[in-house]
């Protein structure tokens, strides 16, 4: 996925290098916004840079020959009209890059907005108004787009006016190109072609049920034959159907890929094509087993491409049968802990700490996997905040009912226990199944007032160990029971509510407090737990 | 060389004519009954005794309502042109769409603003919503004493039902008025559009409906006649037309060409989707070949029929195919409402039963579900809500049990311990 990416960076910053090459008088005429001789043209719309042949596309997407030949049937030859095309796939099935790609070889001008940057529909109509009219957002007017633009009815007639003017414009500019001889970019036909891309996302939306319809229906609305129109979407179609009906668009299917072209794709751009073929031959078909997403697969053979270059010294031989065999063996142990850890993202401080520490044992760090699991946090949070993460999770977690056994007022924890008969077999058995059972519900949700009387109990516990370990934080007691921890309880809460630790629940109708729910795994209670030496497990209700 | 050239033309030739719905429902006008004659009475009525009418178009999505309508105000300017006076001709037509303009005030300021771009008046954008209705009226009123017939064409007119409907009480309202001269046409695709109004509005309204139906088979062959033949006397040169027209007609008699077509009309019979058929077909002819064969149609059914969740489930891998197995079973035993967790569960104890090689941990396997999530497979049994984290909401599956056995068949590399245990 990275190498289909590089060409689509190239658009964006040579958008302003082709915008320059037209004319050296560009640079005089940019700096004074007011007159605008020849700069906009629908040159801007072209793709930026060279156009290519249909050779390179066809090698720089292996595996995609049969859709490429399709797309370029449905867009047909020069200045043929087309009905609007749907393309669906899965996600990194080179939709997108396949599609610009296309119309840097076909050299016709194109209208790209996509519904991940253009997350409302105010953002996608003004976004796909200021391309038509060569408009750039920066600091001159104030990155503001050319025409407010909320209401569909208005995106309508603005569009119309826009679409009409650039083909007229089309037109004038084939004839000049035909009378004088020179010119630096040619544009192919007098089409336009408006692209919507990531179209599920718009399903999200709230005004999705008139937005839908209109984006399908805008080719009979506009009524411009020289207007095509491409939506590109990770959802089949069907998944668009809603009551409001439309004239489908003609699909079109992007499979994902198979085991053959994925080591097409993956070999290349690598420095040493052999070795990494050798080393797809071992890890290709386990990891296909989980995920076949190309941009996944491609993340996560990365570090574990490095571990199996470890017992080389040369990075550049050939291996040979020998060789081959050899590194699997070394590879294997670490294949089973990489198949459990395909999604992992891995964080900044343990890459850092990858890198620094390349060679050296590091003990019970020697695995690249298990930099991981280790017990230490590896975001930073406030004492107060752990210790409210700490509440939340024990009042989740442990019925209400039950509260006064484990904490008494001065924070004691429950060791005062009942002594009572040891359960026979089948009872214990019983009482597992049960705990699952409750464990498989997921957390239970808590008022506010619940959470803050545990936090006032568990830090009580807290002050007494603090205030033994720090002597002269006598200045810190102004009253009574005044605790440190307790200040800004409520903004702590916001925050971890804000980072989705703690999430906030309905009302309850009878009593009109709002409720909360932890959202926190165990693994992660049980680090910030350790962090700041608290017994957690002490405080776990378990039957 | 030449015939490459040729075919390229024609391909264009081809593919605008299938771009362009008034070419195709040319040929449909002919007939006397047919409802372009009728509507045709009706606007030409109104505007040779100046009165004022109201008619509505229903039918299916694609049967050429609208295009039927643009024909017939195209034909009608062309019979006035005696009445041509400077602000355009002795009929002009407004344009609404349920779906931009079903707000009463959007409704009007673009009436407004089609009024002034009519008579080129200057349309000011801050006029509200009593000054448009005003200015309305008046030139309504205007143009009834200049005998300017003004067609309003209320495209999806069940969107305007909803509501209040002051819109159109105010049109159908305006329009009783001895001095305007006006046609009211609704075009809508449902066929009880006329119920949904309003006992005020209806009472206006002349109840008089236009029935689009489906073409016939015969009807078919016509369209596709009139669509797919090369004109003789264009500029495409002669021979290869008459010998392209000849291979055409060869092949409307064949068998399997008809098969083609009435299974295609059986699944989706308006003229719209023979239209996208024709061009699928079309853009997919050899150039090389300069001629349209019966694999071109072939290969177009096949490519607009499409069972997106077996591709689905083709693209899926086996991970996520053995969590729709355990959802399946979960459903088979009955349980209303599972989540993720209880997923796993089951996941666990196949591993235990079946001793299968492809256990993976909590994590990798929700990311997982998260895809088929993301693909369309399964969702969330409790609408939008989105207190519970993904493992603890209710899910369920959205294929049926017969269509994951197929797709599981079809999968190449699916387990045999797969296919048994969703058997």
């Amino acid at each position: 996925m990275g190498k289909d990416e590089v060409p689509l960076i190239t658009r964006r910053t040579t958008r302003s290098s082709s915008a320059t090459a037209i004319s050296t008088k560009n640079n005089v005429v940019e700096s004074t916004t007011s007159t605008n001789i020849c700069s906009p043209s629908p040159i801007d719309l072209l793709y930026g840079g060279e156009p290519i042949d249909l050779d390179v596309l066809l090698s720089n997407f292996p595996g995609r020959h049969p859709q490429i030949r399709e797309l370029l049937q449905i867009l047909g030859p020069l200045n043929a009209p087309m009905l609007p095309v749907f393309v669906y796939g899965g996600p990194s099935t080179g939709k997108t890059g396949i599609l610009l790609q296309l119309f840097r070889h076909l050299n016709r001008p194109f209208v790209y907005s996509s519904c991940r940057t253009c997350y409302s529909p105010r953002i996608l109509f003004e976004s796909v108004l200021n391309q038509l009219s060569y408009h750039q957002k920066n600091s001159t007017n104030g990155y503001s787009s050319v025409k407010r633009c909320e209401k569909p009815s208005d995106f309508v007639n603005f569009l119309r006016e826009a679409l009409v003017g650039i083909v007229k414009s089309l037109k004038e500019n084939r004839r000049k190109s035909k009378s004088s001889k020179k010119l630096e970019r040619s544009i192919d036909g007098n089409m336009v072609y408006l692209i919507f891309d990531k179209l599920e996302l718009v399903k999200d939306w709230d005004k999705s049920s008139t937005i839908l319809p209109l984006l399908f229906n805008l080719d009979s609305m506009l009524n411009i034959p020289e207007v095509g129109l491409i939506f590109i979407s990770s959802t089949p179609p069907d998944t668009f159907y809603s009551s409001m009906g439309y004239i489908e668009p003609i699909p079109l299917y992007f499979p994902t890929y198979n085991e053959d072209d994925l080591r097409q794709i993956l070999v290349r751009n690598q420095a040493n094509p052999k070795l990494y073929s050798s080393f797809l031959d071992v890890v290709l078909r386990p990891f296909c087993r989980i995920t076949r997403r190309l941009d996944e697969l491609s993340a996560v053979f990365s570090p574990l491409f490095i571990e199996y270059c470890k017992p080389l010294n040369d990075l550049a031989i050939v291996p040979n049968e020998d060789l081959k065999r050899k590194l699997f063996s070394n590879l294997q142990p670490h294949i089973s802990l990489f198949l459990n850890e395909t999604f992992r993202v891995l964080s900044q401080s343990s890459l850092g700490a990858e890198r620094t520490k390349d060679g050296e044992p590091r003990g019970s760090k020697s695995k690249v996997g298990t930099c991981e699991d280790s017990d230490e946090l590896d975001f930073h949070m406030s004492t107060s905040a752990k210790y409210l993460l700490i509440s939340a999770f024990l009042a989740s977690r442990n019925p209400a009912t039950l509260d006064a056994s484990f904490f008494d007022s001065r924070g004691g924890s429950a060791d005062g226990r009942k002594r009572r008969r040891k359960p026979s077999e089948m009872a214990k058995g019983q009482k597992e199944a049960e705990e699952q059972e409750l464990l498989s519900k997921g957390p239970g949700s808590f008022p506010l007032e619940r959470l803050l009387a545990i936090f006032q109990c568990i830090t009580s516990v807290a002050e007494d160990s603090l205030g033994e370990e720090v002597q002269e934080e006598d200045s810190l007691e102004v009253e009574g029971q005044n605790n440190p921890l307790m200040s800004d309880v409520l903004l702590q809460l916001s925050t971890l509510c804000n980072a989705n630790f703690i999430v906030k629940g309905g009302t309850c109708p009878l009593e009109g407090s709002t409720r909360y729910r932890s959202v926190v795994s165990e693994d992660l209670a049980l680090k910030v737990a350790k962090s700041v030496k608290f017994p957690l497990a002490k405080y776990v209700y378990r039957r | 060389m030449v015939n490459r050239n040729a075919a390229e033309k024609a391909l264009n030739l081809i593919r605008s004519r299938l771009c362009n719905p008034n070419f195709i429902f040319r040929p449909l006008c002919d007939s006397p009954d047919s409802n372009y004659s009728k509507l045709k009475f009706i606007v030409s009525s109104s505007v040779t005794e100046a009165c004022n009418n109201s008619v509505l178009l229903l039918g299916p999505r694609g049967t050429g309502k609208v295009a039927v309508l643009e024909l017939v105000l195209e034909d009608l300017l062309l019979e006035y042109p005696d009445m041509i006076t400077l602000s355009g001709g002795v009929v002009f037509q407004i344009r609404l769409n349920g779906l931009l303009h079903s707000d009463d005030n959007s409704a009007l300021k673009e009436i407004a603003r089609q009024l002034c771009v009519e008579h080129q008046l200057v349309f000011s954008k801050m006029a509200s919503f009593d000054d448009n209705s005003e200015f309305m009226i008046a030139m309504l009123r205007e143009c009834g004493l200049a005998h300017k017939t003004v067609v309003f064409v209320l495209d999806e007119f069940d969107l305007f039902t909803q509501g209040k409907q002051r819109l159109l009480y105010a049109l159908l309202d305006a329009m009783q008025s001895v001095t305007s001269q006006a046609v009211f046409i609704g075009v809508s695709c449902r066929l009880d559009a006329d119920q949904l109004l309003e006992k005020r509005v209806k009472s206006r309204f002349s109840h008089r409906k236009l029935l689009f139906l489906p073409p016939s088979e015969e009807e078919i062959y016509r369209l596709l006649d009139h669509v797919l033949s090369l004109p003789v006397d264009s500029n495409l040169p002669h021979d290869y037309a008459m010998e392209f027209n000849a291979k055409l007609h060869s092949m409307f008699s064949d068998e399997r060409f008809r098969q083609i077509i009435d299974s295609f009309m059986n699944f989706s019979p308006t003229v719209r989707h023979l239209v996208k058929f024709l061009f699928r077909a079309v853009s997919d002819m050899d150039l090389k070949l300069s001629n349209l064969s019966f694999e071109n149609f072939k290969s177009a059914i096949s490519s607009l029929q499409r069972q997106p969740k077996m591709e689905c489930l083709r693209d899926c891998s086996i991970l996520e195919l053995y969590i729709l197995v355990c959802m399946k079973r979960l459903e088979v035993k009955e349980q209303n409402s599972y989540s993720f967790s209880a997923v796993m569960k089951e996941y666990k104890s196949i591993h235990d039963s079946f001793q299968t090689s492809d256990y993976y941990s909590q994590d990798v396997c929700l990311r997982a579900f998260e895809h088929i999530l993301q693909r369309g497979l399964v969702c969330f049994a409790d609408g939008r809500g989105r207190i519970q984290s993904t493992e603890f909401r209710p899910v369920k599956l959205l294929i049926s049990f017969a269509e994951l056995s197929q797709g599981l068949k079809a999968h190449h590399l699916c387990p045999a311990i797969l296919q048994k245990l969703a058997a």
